[in-house]
């Protein structure tokens, strides 16, 4: 195994904090239990750090998902200080993450609808050109409620299946 | 100023949607459609408890304002909340043309990512220039405005004369109505290029960081003074403006400032400087993150809080002035309070929810590389593509202003969906640029509990509550006068009576 | 010597790890197994001390790949593809 004995980090929850050793390198541990926060908002915020740090996740049970960073410059014992700080930014937006995805879901029509309108708004239609080069076949068309057919199309097969 | 407690026994008998948030000893209420009210602490009690007395003078003063639930009025709510986001179907209005990256000064916290003068493969070239011209003249918007960025945009004024002529003469033909902005240090401007641009009706935009002693401290031209030039510049454009018989009230050229711990402490000599030179607004950014500015964060960064005290005692100071008949605005009070009391939203792009970039501005580099907004065009200069959408020889418009990258800067800068914002009795005035978050806290979205720029957004609202809730009925007046907003009809080129590209 | 990452397969899609590893081929070697919960890689220098505590390079190598699973992970997630993925959606989470 790569990970080594953990330590706990002194004025965090030792439960939950834990300084670790992964893959060679010191860092720091958070446990994440899942019925408190979704696991998008954990990818969320996991995704966030990578700019700065290794992360890398683990679920040493059922319930919970272990977050682990390890700073990308830091020396080779990196400072308690600077690894506290930084799981510490990782509760917050992981807090942010999991709110937002409920404010999202809450909102979604009123955000889906202002960004439609506002990218439509921006696009404009388009041209000529490029109805042209428009790749229909990518997708299969489903038109369930028969939209798309013509008004014969339509009845012409209703009345076939529905002999009146 | 924090929120304030409700009152035990609190029902929403009578409330429609509200937010609100403790200004003093008053009780900010906004409603979702960006009304509000100040109510005295005994008034919020009674509203909160459901024990409103109907008919009563607060009963009437609520309804008004739509924040009694049996007594919305939903068409007038509609249409404020339509009005309030009329930019959404616009697409971007404003260009800027980053015609070259060499600049002839150094700035201490340069956001731009100047080149030496000697780096000549940094500017635009006339081909790359009129593709810019052919690209950003799609917009879906009727208006544009064309801003000449640099770098100093004065080293390549073959090009930005060549943009002028070309676009004057394409726009004509597209039914398109024209602005053009210059945002020059304007120590390479001579007589000839004055005339030029006057002719060419080009509005001129500068920076002064202060009194003398700071701004040349700063902003360091070679040989000389950089603010005596720049102030030079300044009279002699305002006195041309004069002959032409322009309002001065109106036209004069515009200067910015950036806004750096030195002059936290030297706000009145800051708003004298900018009254001293016949300037008739102030815009007091704080430093942003961008470019050079990390590097020496160590000399010019502050906290915010001490940036809020700053922004109380110059604008406090500058509504004294106005008392006494001097005319100067704030530009951030300007702007909240144009959203505060017309309803109107002044398009400003940092500020509006969705923000402005990608649908309501677009960057361009000197190589033709499109970015949602000129502070991703800098993060390319430090080596970060996240706002990059294309360039204007191999890309489309519709498939630049459709990118993936837009569409995620405009979900992450709706404030509807911000966790902190939702709550926020500021959200109908509020907006946050997505790439201010993703540089100061590395996620488009941000944590706005700690962001800067919210704290300066909340910083500067509280103090506008405060004042709309104290002042006399004369410095409400002066408030009222900072929200006109009149075009300026000169420097437009409309469609149809441009004048010959000569 | 080497180091060994345990990606679990509840977290981690397998096309993703593979994909990550790959990015990463021209840097180390790799040996890959899988056990029922997860894709076991050991990640080594070809030419490296085997004795040793995991080298730099190889510290550094583990890093990028995690974090270039991660990225690739969120993506897929995002697009709600692959068996995996949803077999880890399946189990309750999330």
């Amino acid at each position: 195994m790569s990970a080594h004995a953990s330590q706990a980090v002194g004025g965090l929850p030792a439960g939950l904090v834990q300084l670790q050793e992964l893959h060679g390198a010191q860092g720091i541990a958070l446990e994440i239990q899942t019925e408190l926060f979704p696991l998008d908002a954990i990818f969320g915020a996991s995704f966030t750090f990578i700019d700065r740090a290794f992360v890398f996740l683990d679920r040493p049970k059922e319930t919970s998902v272990r977050v682990h960073l390890t700073l990308k410059n830091a020396a080779s014992a990196p400072e308690l200080n600077a690894l506290r700080s930084l799981v510490g930014e990782f509760a917050n937006e992981l807090m942010a993450c999991a709110f937002r995805l409920r404010i999202t879901e809450e909102n979604r029509a009123t955000l889906e609808s202002i960004t439609m309108q506002a990218i439509a708004g921006a696009m404009g239609p388009p041209t000529l050109d490029e109805l042209e080069d428009f790749d229909f076949s990518e997708e299969p068309f489903e038109d369930p409620l028969g939209i798309a057919m013509s008004w014969e199309e339509k009845y012409a097969k209703k009345s076939k299946e529905e002999p009146s | 100023m924090t929120s304030p407690r409700l009152p035990s026994g609190a029902t929403t008998k009578h409330a429609a949607f509200f937010r609100f948030r403790q200004i003093g000893e008053r009780v900010l209420l906004t409603g979702i459609d960006g009304g509000w009210i100040l109510l005295e602490s005994d008034e919020f009690e009674a509203f909160t408890r459901g024990e409103l007395e109907e008919g009563s003078s607060l009963f009437e003063r609520l309804r008004a304002k739509n924040f009694l639930r049996d007594h919305v009025d939903v068409p007038a709510a509609a249409a404020s909340i339509r009005r309030r986001k009329r930019f959404i179907h616009s697409g971007p209005n404003l260009h800027v043309l980053v015609l070259t990256l060499r600049c002839n000064e150094t700035c201490a916290y340069c956001h731009a990512s100047r080149a030496n003068m000697d780096a000549v493969q940094t500017d635009m070239t006339a081909e790359v220039a009129e593709k810019t011209v052919d690209f950003l003249l799609q917009t879906t918007n009727p208006y544009v405005t064309i801003e000449f960025q640099g770098g100093e945009p004065l080293v390549n004024w073959e090009v930005l004369k060549h943009v002028v002529h070309y676009a004057l003469d394409k726009s004509r033909r597209l039914g398109k109505e024209l602005e053009f902005t210059m945002v020059s240090n304007l120590a390479l401007m001579t007589e000839e290029k004055l005339s030029w641009l006057l002719e060419h009706r080009v509005q001129i935009c500068t920076s002064i960081d202060g009194p003398q002693d700071i701004h040349d401290k700063q902003r360091k031209l070679a040989g000389g003074s950089s603010h005596e030039v720049a102030s030079g510049w300044i009279r002699r454009i305002n006195e041309k403006y004069s002959e032409l018989n322009l309002d001065p009230t109106l036209y004069h050229v515009e200067a910015l400032v950036t806004t750096t711990r030195p002059l936290l402490s030297r706000w009145k000599d800051l708003v004298d400087t900018y009254v001293d030179l016949g300037c008739r607004a102030l815009f007091l950014r704080p430093l942003d993150p961008f470019g050079w500015a990390s590097r020496t964060a160590h000399l010019f960064e502050y906290p915010r809080s001490e940036y809020l005290e700053f922004y109380r005692s110059a604008v406090d100071y500058m509504i004294e002035l106005n008392l006494q008949g001097v005319e100067i605005l704030e530009r951030y009070a300007a702007i909240f309070l144009t959203k505060i009391l017309s309803g109107e939203d002044p398009n400003f792009l940092d500020i509006r929810s969705p923000s402005g970039a990608g649908i309501g501005q677009l960057a361009y580099n000197y190589d033709g590389r499109i970015f949602t907004c000129d502070e991703g065009r800098m993060l390319h200069h430090s080596g970060d593509d996240t706002f990059a959408l294309g360039n204007v020889s191999t890309s489309s418009y519709r498939e630049v202003v459709g990118h993936e990258t837009v569409r995620a800067v405009v979900i992450a800068s709706q404030l509807e969906g911000q966790p902190d914002c939702v709550n926020c009795v500021y959200v109908p005035y509020c907006g946050i640029p997505p790439v201010h978050s993703y540089k100061t806290q590395g996620t488009l979205f941000g944590r706005m509990r700690e962001s800067t720029l919210c704290q300066v957004h909340k910083g500067i609202q509280d103090y506008l509550f405060e004042k709309l809730g104290d002042s006399d009925a004369e410095t409400l007046a002066v408030l009222e006068r900072w929200t006109t907003n009149r075009s300026r009809d000169h420097f437009l080129h409309p469609a149809e009576t441009n004048p010959s590209s000569s | 010597m080497s180091v060994r990452i345990r990606f679990r397969r509840d977290l981690y899609p397998g096309a993703c790890v593979d994909e990550a590893l790959q990015v990463y081929a021209p840097y180390v070697a790799t040996t890959r197994k899988e056990s029922p919960d997860y894709w076991e890689v050991c990640l080594f220098e070809q030419d490296g001390d085997e004795d040793g505590p995991p080298s730099k390079k190889e510290r550094r190598v583990a890093g990028e790949v995690s974090n270039f699973a991660l990225g690739l992970t969120i993506r897929a997630r995002s697009r709600g593809m692959s068996d995996e993925l949803n077999a880890s959606d399946s189990e309750g989470l999330r």
